[in-house]
């Protein structure tokens, strides 16, 4: 019974503290600014950056309101960094703010251009930071798109970081998920990588094609067509749409719906060569035909469309390949990363000569499409 | 009424387990990144092999001894003044151990739950309650090892398993690229992860079945075993050697990469982290009862109770030493390099105990 | 009326023959013997019971030999239709009719004719002493005072107005007997002795209480209880030194193991067939007189979870609701305190949308979260409360009114909000799941300290409550097994009726945890040539 005793006692020394003093922690949550999307874009005077920040407003999303709110405004903040901005704000408002639920980071493409590498510490080093959190580039002024109203009501952050996450799963033309392990990794290892590329259009936004970095610079942009060679070979593409221009006897234009994508993108050593093999294969169904001749069940009919369809990939494959190789410089595609793995002892000997590697280097791609079903209509 | 006498079988494998699975696991993958890059899965896994062998030889000399714990029968071995001196060394180790526990979990919960709460709170709270549970002597201790064990093997093995997918085996394909040289570097300062096991020389007494004490307690090895070399595994093949090596809880970042039930439960570090409080309670319990018992037995006397409330403030104090995450870690090594002494002193112990023909079939006390 | 705790010192530790013959000061004057002189025997009866009422002394003569008797009894207690047809009658008629016959009863063989030829009442005793008959008296037997013998005849004619056997109402089943335990000791035997007719199963029966002395019955089955249990447990009877026993639950206090603790250590039953199930797994059974609750020891922590309707239905289906009994008592302790930490110090955690629509209605209300749960959760506690003194029929109402409307009101006055009203409900609903009333209770109250914690150390205070709490359990005892068996020490093969259901079929043997000698339930070859004969291909 001693032991209980003193350990009763010991208890109430806490206890004590706990009535006497708040409790440190407790940000209650309807007293948090809720930040649910950034903006950076460089300022006029080229030091600073500018940083527009989503926040939500949670009188909007209560089930039955009848407020026509919004739910959500934007602050813009001035300053050295993404910190310090974060700072201005916390002193301007008596919300305290929390990048908890950030869904998205947009850098304005200026911003790129000068440099990621001192902008993103902050976002990395933080461990509020969700692994969610989207980072894409804008072309023009990133705090434009946090400002585009959309039909459904949601917030612009919302329907960006669904768009970049979920809608990147169907469409080869949008990039890959990058979130920021990713990033960190490519930092740490000095690998190149591609963001998402928003650009604003009349009546919203279009998401396609990359933003092509190299270091943390950004040297240029992928076109869609391209960025979808680029997903093939970085391995990241899982299903989309094929629109391939085919000869007239076949019909104008075929849309082949892939759903599933095996690619196989690794470097060898020929000759002391750097020989970038690609292997890819593609399934699918025919989706639609635009002016179509012929049955389409035959056997021949199918061979040929496929092969057609192969050609198309290849030459969308070797543009964004060599575009990148000798326009940009940069080599997103990992393959650097795969060559420290798979030929350590020839890394080692020539990591310094990499970029006259890189230079010299030739694609070899295999193509393989397979169209297995031609839908629910054989000839139109 | 028949009562039990003793720790169970099961009992054994979980108090060496969660004695064992402690701070280390958040950084573990750090380690092994930094110690061979790539290798470090095999560093892991060969350092756990070893630290069984270490365990091994413990229990073999603990065997000798069936009713004695350490700071007993190394007077006999030793000699009364180097058997003390080697007892004192326990209780200042297992003490040391404690603080650098109490201290690096505070630190991290600092970070990643409760910024604003001071470090003192949170380090007193813990040291009382494992106060409470240690008061109840080894039964409670070893219970509270049992029950926690199963959530904490499979949150870790969830962790892990989840992952599994986004692993790049081509990163594998690099492994021996630097030949065996770096592994075995690695070794000696890996080792220090899989510190935990030296609770085997006080369970002698202890235990119910003690010819159980070798496959039991090995298995009690094995479990972290598996699970350190699979999350070293997982994140070296999803984020690279390279960016492992830079981030400090490397665990956590793969925790936060599982996001349960369609996405609705994300932050499941948080979770992750709930789970480990509970590993570093067990760590921390075992380690507390080390020290109570070492004082006690050094003293010549039989209840250790009333010593575990004069050990805490002690302990209290050693952990408000380190003034930042540098001085800790410096006093995270010192902690290693005792604790490494200890199980490897098992080696010659053994073979004193041999030569000077004490314990086992001879002198069974 | 004071009452006292066991005594823990050996030395004072009386018998219970000799603490509970220690009468008060008014009859010290009266010596305990019998007397040869019938006169004399009454006048020492009604020396203590002539003040109340409902006493009755008859006197009378035994047929024609001129030997005077008397009878005593206490009204109320006795069926007096026993009395005037198989004491009185025979022997104030029939007994002429035998000496018509030519026996002749004299002083000295009418004890041994009366006992053995005149009184038609199937348990007799004798009794030598004041304070032994006396105890007779007054449990509803009666008392038959022969002149000329130092003894007296104790004859059973108990018969006291008794509820009739009903529905157990804190246990009712779908699936099974509707059979509950009354506040008569004898009848609660009887139920038991239906259900199990093994002559293996001793019911042993002892007085407590120095004044109520209530009758104590401890039954268990010989060859499967664990005779060291037994032994504990008749040392701790021995050792409780009190006026008055209340009830079962009073009894239960007074030879627990801990009673500091906020959880039972024992089970409480009205169900016959629920204290046979757990006989046959080595438990004991207590009885207590004039309470409807059997106590069944000892008791681990799993059982808490378990209804005996698990044992009439599907195991499938049975497990499922025994898991989603586990859930709910996670759901009862834990969800006010989660609340409070996700919502005052993690918010993170919370999918966005639904933290936004918490934030909203959260911004109405003054408090801060952990105010607004205390608040709420006591207002619960206190309409439970009422609802449960109230009769049944406004109970009920006000269990609506207050959840419904009181609920509804309070979140547009703004005081509360709608998710806390859910949480609230969510923590009650599944505390009624839990099926022990007094486990359910213990749970309930852990939910304050832990919303303490969650108010000041978020999910780190959620986890040291967490923590605190199994220690509390796992170092408990019951009568010398630990509480937390199976999870405790980890027994695999008990593990089959702990969070699921085992099938029938599988429980061949009885639960490790209960010590028992005999350990097989079912015989292994029987069933074997069952399932080869019944095999349809």
């Amino acid at each position: 019974m001693v032991r209980k005793k003193l350990v009763l006692f010991l208890f109430l020394i806490p206890s004590l503290l706990l009535t006497t003093t708040s409790c440190w922690d407790r940000i209650e949550i309807e007293d948090q600014a809720i930040i649910i999307g950034m903006a950076m874009d460089l300022a006029e005077d080229q030091k600073k950056i500018v940083v527009t920040f989503q926040i939500a407003q949670p009188r909007a999303y209560v089930a039955e309101s009848q407020s026509s709110e919004e739910g959500y405004y934007n602050v813009t903040k001035t300053a050295e960094d993404l910190a310090g901005a974060r700072n201005k704000l916390s002193r301007s408002t008596n919300m305290i703010p929390t990048l908890e639920q950030c869904q998205v980071v947009l850098v304005g493409d200026k911003l790129a251009k000068k440099g990621l590498s001192g902008y993103m510490d902050f976002l990395l080093r933080t461990h509020e930071a969700r692994r969610q959190l989207q980072i894409g580039v804008v072309q023009g002024l990133a705090r434009h798109m946090l400002e585009i109203k959309f039909k459904s009501d949601l917030a612009p952050s919302f329907v960006i970081s669904e768009m970049m996450s979920r809608d990147s799963q169907y469409n080869f033309r949008m990039t890959d998920f990058m979130s920021l392990e990713k990033l960190h990794t490519a930092f740490v290892e000095k690998n190149d990588f591609i963001l998402p590329q928003i650009k604003q259009t009349e009546n919203g936004l279009y998401m396609a094609g990359g933003a092509v970095f190299k270091g943390f610079e950004l040297v240029g942009w992928f076109s869609g067509e391209e960025m979808m060679g680029a997903r093939f070979m970085r391995g990241d593409a899982s299903s989309g749409y094929l629109t391939v221009d085919m000869p007239s006897s076949m019909g104008k234009k075929i849309m082949l719906r892939v759903y599933e994508t095996k690619s196989d993108f690794h470097p060898e050593i020929r000759d002391d060569k750097l020989v970038a093999v690609l292997n890819l294969r593609l399934e699918g169904d025919i989706d639609e035909i635009v002016h179509p001749n012929g049955n389409w069940t035959g056997k021949k009919l199918i061979d040929q469309c496929s092969t057609q369809i192969e050609k198309y990939v290849r030459v969308i494959v070797n543009d964004a390949f060599h575009k990148s190789q000798r326009v940009y410089d940069s080599e997103p595609f990992r393959l650097k990363e795969k060559l420290k793995c798979y030929y350590p002892a020839f890394w080692k000997a020539n990591s310094a000569n990499w970029d006259e590697i890189y230079q010299a280097a030739e694609l070899k791609a295999n193509i393989d499409v397979n169209i297995r079903r031609v839908g629910e209509i054989s000839s139109p | 009424m028949k009562k039990q006498q003793g720790l169970s079988n099961f009992q054994i494998t979980a108090v060496v387990t969660q004695s064992m699975i402690g701070l280390i696991l958040l950084g573990i993958a750090r380690r092994a990144a930094r110690l061979a890059g790539i290798d470090g899965v095999f560093v892991t896994l060969l350092t756990g092999v070893l630290s069984a062998a270490i365990a091994a030889v413990m229990i073999l000399l603990c065997n000798r001894f069936p009713n004695l714990t350490v700071i007993e029968f190394s007077q006999e071995i030793l000699g009364k003044f180097f058997g003390r001196l080697y007892g004192a060394f326990f209780v200042f180790y297992a003490m040391l151990v404690t603080a650098v526990t109490v201290r690096g979990f505070a630190d991290a919960l600092k970070m990643l739950l409760l910024p604003k709460t001071p470090i003192e709170f949170v380090m007193i709270t813990m040291l009382i309650l494992c106060s409470y549970c240690v008061a109840g002597g080894i039964s409670s201790v070893s219970r509270i090892n049992e029950i926690f064990l199963f959530p904490v093997i499979i949150v870790i093995s969830l962790v892990i398993l989840m992952n599994m997918g986004d692993v790049d085996l081509f990163r594998y394909r690099a492994v021996f690229s630097n030949g065996i040289k770096p592994i075995l570097n690695g070794i000696p300062e890996m080792s220090t992860a899989y510190l935990g096991y030296e609770i085997l020389l006080f369970l002698a007494p202890v235990v119910k079945n003690k010819d159980k004490m070798m496959p039991y307690g090995l298995s009690g090895i094995a479990i972290p075993l598996v699970l350190y070399t699979g999350l070293v595994f997982v994140s070296i093949g999803v984020d690279g050697a390279l960016a492992t090596a830079d981030i400090i809880y490397p665990t956590i970042q793969l925790a936060r990469r599982i996001s349960l039930l369609g996405s609705s439960i994300e932050k499941f570090d948080i979770l992750f982290i709930l789970l480990w409080i509970l590993s570093i309670y067990t760590t921390l319990i075992t380690f507390l009862y080390m020290a109570s018992i070492s004082v006690t037995r050094l003293a010549g006397l039989r209840n250790y109770k009333p010593f575990i409330f004069i050990l805490i403030p002690l302990i209290y104090m050693i952990a408000i030493l380190p003034e930042d995450i540098a001085d800790l870690n410096t006093v995270v090594l010192l902690s290693d390099y005792i604790g490494m002494a200890v199980v490897l002193s098992c080696i010659p112990m053994l073979l004193i105990s041999i030569v000077r023909k004490k314990g086992g079939k001879n002198n069974g006390s | 009326m004071k009452i006292r705790k066991r005594n823990k010192n050996p030395k004072n530790r009386k018998s219970m023959e000799e603490r509970q013959s220690h009468t008060s000061r008014s009859e010290d004057t009266v010596s305990f013997k019998l007397s040869r002189d019938g006169k004399e025997n009454l006048q020492k009866f009604k020396a203590f019971l002539e003040e109340s009422s409902d006493a009755v002394f008859r006197q009378f003569e035994l047929g024609t030999s001129g030997i005077s008797c008397a009878l005593v009894y206490i009204d109320g207690l006795v069926d007096k239709m026993v009395i005037q047809q198989m004491i009185m009658r025979p022997m104030m008629l029939e007994l002429s009719k035998l000496e018509k016959s030519g026996i002749m009863i004299g002083q000295e063989n009418a004890y041994d004719f009366v006992e053995n030829h005149i009184i038609t009442v199937g348990e007799v005793q004798e009794a030598e002493t004041l304070d032994k008959a006396m105890r007779f008296v007054m449990s509803g037997e009666v008392v038959l005072i022969l002149d000329g013998y130092d003894k007296v005849l104790i004859v059973n004619a108990r018969g006291w107005p008794d509820r009739s056997i009903s529905d157990p109402d804190t246990e009712g089943v779908i699936r099974g007997a509707k059979e509950g335990f009354t506040e008569t000791l004898r009848t609660n035997t009887a139920l038991l002795r239906r259900k199990c007719k093994d002559p293996n199963m001793v019911i042993r029966t002892i007085q407590l209480g120095r004044r109520s002395k209530t009758d104590v019955a401890y039954v268990y089955i010989k060859g499967i209880t664990d005779p060291g249990l037994i032994t504990e447990l008749e040392e701790r009877l021995s050792r409780v030194d009190i006026d008055q026993i209340f009830s079962s639950g009073h009894l239960e206090q007074l030879i627990e193991d801990s009673s500091n603790s906020p959880f039972p250590q024992m089970q409480a039953t009205e169900r016959p067939d629920k204290t046979v199930a757990n006989l046959m797994e080595g438990r004991i059974a207590i009885l207590t007189d004039n309470s409807p609750f059997a106590l069944l020891v000892p008791a681990t922590f799993a059982q808490f979870f378990q209804s005996p309707e698990d044992y009439s239905e599907r195991w499938i289906i049975s497990s499922f609701i025994r898991a989603l009994r586990w859930i709910a008592s996670f759901l009862a302790v834990f969800t006010p305190a989660v609340y409070i930490a996700l919502v005052s110090f993690h918010s993170g955690l919370i999918p966005i949308r639904l933290a936004l629509s918490i934030a909203a209605t959260r911004s109405q209300v003054p408090f801060p979260s952990i105010v607004e749960a205390i608040i709420m959760e006591t207002t619960f506690e206190l309409l439970r409360e009422s609802g449960a003194r109230l009769p049944k029929p406004i109970g009920q109402t006000i269990g609506i009114v207050g959840g419904l409307i009181i609920g509804d009101a309070a979140v547009r006055a703004g005081l509360t909000s709608p998710t806390m009203v859910i949480v609230v409900s969510l923590t009650a609903i599944a505390s009624f799941v839990i099926p022990t009333y007094s486990a359910a209770i213990g749970l309930r109250i852990m939910r304050f300290p832990l919303m303490l914690l969650a108010g000041t150390l978020g999910l780190y205070g959620v986890m040291i409550g967490f923590i605190a709490i199994n220690i509390e359990l796992i170092s408990m005892k019951s009568f010398g097994m630990s509480y937390m068996t199976p999870q405790s020490p980890l027994i695999l093969q008990d593990l089959k009726d702990f969070v699921i259901r085992g099938p029938a079929k599988k429980m061949r043997k009885r639960p490790v945890q209960s010590y028992a000698i005999d350990m097989v339930r079912m015989d292994m070859n029987e069933r074997e040539n069952h399932e080869e004969t019944t095999g349809i291909e």
